[in-house]
């Protein structure tokens, strides 16, 4: 993929604060779709973000959203974008109604009544619509923080740590918003979180980010064959023969049995592939299931940043 | 389309920083300076009591008046407001003078009415030359306090700090040049009525003092003028070009 492709792009991005570099060098690209961007507490994801929305400026490096430089076209930047912040900042004293509306107003949204109460109905905030932001849940505050994201139709909508705080029914209906946007509306999403089986979900670009540079970064399903530590997944109709076979196969690192299903870790997988069929057949084995285990996020996570 | 959204964000602002509380605590601050004059004696329908009493006055407005100001300023970049607001589509330069435009109508709006009130109840003529002086010097010394609060603001991003700073640098400064000096809040006041009372009025309203001159009168005016143009326009240069908001 060519930079041009990427709606966020930034190249060898540094950012000190007096002497903590909190971003080293970072590479981030960004392309259409959903993209997880994932780091443990500290990483430099919301310092990222920041830099992203002209909030900080770059020690040295340029960071573009839409081919726009972050900090000089800050303001254009923001007219196409859609924020949810980490923090909970919201005035206290505003009803999520009443936040809208100045929300709407300042996008120019036009017919903003209308579209400040689908938005409550879609975020589920509807009947609270008119009570004050301070007797909120944290659940219905990080909703309400979805919904001014969303208000203005943005091209691109970057989440901060959005599941944080919200039981599962709410996360899942969080995710189902974000995929619905993006397929019916063809709004692009930025999620940063540490809360990886969320994004298995929606992503499909995957972007790690430890010590304040990216350690790896690709459409989810490469990222996931390319840490599949070569691990397979056998069903047979009697696993137990094909196991004691496959123990003495020199291709074969590790087999096991977990549930009547072999799994397989192998350091030959072109001979693995041709001979195992060929064993199973000597057998006399009905071979209902041969694949390649692919990665999880995690496991992807754990083998690029976790295990710094 | 821009001025529409100017006026949208004042709203803003005084919505959310004109709650029930905090505008009764306004309120009550301007009535109680006010007030608590009247335990010292009757009315005395004379300047000399209006410039004593002014020293209550500019002490409760220039607290309420720095708190104010920081709390809606350094408080919203320490609470993340403004990082949530510099998020959406607003120029660094619209959100803080929509910000100070709106919180120093209200400020003056509370103020300057409650102190006209204050003049009247002393039994002087309330809207006559001296008392538009009275008033003017109150206008200058919120615009003072005001930039004062600002500008801290902007260097320590706390609210509790800024106010505190404010406070004591203010108080602090008219307590060590005292009350007849020229760049403290009453002496500015007294320098305003001697000079004018004696070039309009041919009277002395502090008889017993010297005059004062044009120059002096002049530089008590001007100060805390150039004092709130350099504050406000280095905060504001600072906040649109430079500031990062973490």
């Amino acid at each position: 993929m060519s930079n041009n492709t990427f709606i966020v792009n930034t190249d060898n991005v540094s950012k000190c604060f007096g002497k903590n570099l909190a971003l080293n060098e970072l590479n981030l690209h960004v392309p259409k779709g959903i993209t997880g961007f994932v780091g443990r507490n500290g990483a430099g994801k919301t310092t990222a973000i920041g830099i992203l929305l002209g909030l900080l400026k770059p020690t040295s490096g340029k960071a573009t959203v839409f081919g726009l430089d972050s900090w000089n076209d800050s303001f254009k930047i923001r007219c196409r974008l859609g924020v949810m912040h980490e923090i909970n900042a919201y005035p206290g004293n505003f009803s999520a109604k009443r936040y809208l509306e100045h929300v709407a107003r300042i996008y120019g949204v036009s017919k903003a009544e209308e579209r400040i109460n689908a938005q409550l109905k879609d975020v589920d905030l509807w009947d609270a619509r008119e009570k004050p932001i301070k007797t909120y849940s944290a659940g219905m505050i990080r909703r309400l923080g979805l919904a001014q994201a969303l208000i203005s139709y943005p091209e691109l909508v970057i989440l901060d740590e959005p599941t944080a705080n919200i039981d599962p029914i709410g996360r899942a209906t969080f995710l189902g918003i974000i995929k619905r946007m993006n397929k019916e509306q063809g709004t692009d999403f930025l999620i940063s979180t540490h809360i990886l089986s969320d994004l298995e979900k929606v992503c499909s670009w995957l972007s790690i980010i430890d010590a304040g540079k990216i350690v790896e970064q690709a459409p989810i399903d490469d990222l996931a064959a390319k840490y599949s530590a070569n691990t397979y997944k056998i069903v047979v109709s009697d696993p137990q023969l094909l196991v004691e076979k496959l123990k003495t196969a020199e291709f074969m690192q590790k087999v096991w049995i977990e549930n009547d299903t072999i799994y397989c870790q192998v350091n030959d997988a072109d001979r693995f592939y041709t001979e195992v069929p060929k064993i199973a057949g000597n057998l006399k084995l009905q071979l209902k299931t041969f694949q390649l285990m692919l990665g999880t996020i995690d496991e992807i996570y754990a083998k690029t940043a976790g295990g710094n | 389309m821009a001025q529409h959204k100017f006026l949208g964000l004042m709203r803003w602002e005084l919505e959310e920083n004109l709650s029930l509380p905090l505008l009764a605590f306004l309120v009550a601050s301007a009535i109680i300076a006010t007030l608590i004059n009247y335990t010292f004696g009757p009315p005395y329908r004379e300047y000399t009591h209006l410039y004593f009493s002014s020293g209550t006055v500019f002490l409760i407005s220039s607290l309420a008046t720095g708190a104010f100001f920081a709390r809606s300023y350094a408080g919203s970049i320490g609470r993340g407001t403004t990082k949530i607001m510099l998020s959406y589509p607003i120029k660094r330069s619209q959100l803080f003078l929509s910000k100070f435009t709106a919180l120093f109508l209200v400020i003056s709006a509370i103020y300057l009415p409650v102190f006209c009130v204050h003049v009247y109840v002393d039994g002087l003529v309330a809207f006559g030359l001296m008392i538009l002086l009275s008033l003017f010097g109150l206008l200058l010394q919120l615009m003072l306090t005001c930039s004062v609060a600002v500008g801290i603001s902007m260097v320590t991003k706390s609210e509790v700090v800024s106010i505190l700073a404010t406070v004591l640098l203010l108080f602090g400064l008219d307590s060590v040049l005292g009350m007849w000096d020229i760049l403290s809040a009453q002496g500015r006041l007294f320098h305003l009525l001697q000079y004018f009372g004696n070039e309009l009025y041919d009277t002395l309203p502090f008889g017993g003092r010297d005059t004062v001159t044009a120059n002096e009168t002049m530089l008590a005016v001007l100060v805390p003028i150039v004092v709130f143009v350099v504050l406000i326009v280095g905060s504001f240069v600072y906040f649109t070009r430079f500031m990062e908001v973490d």
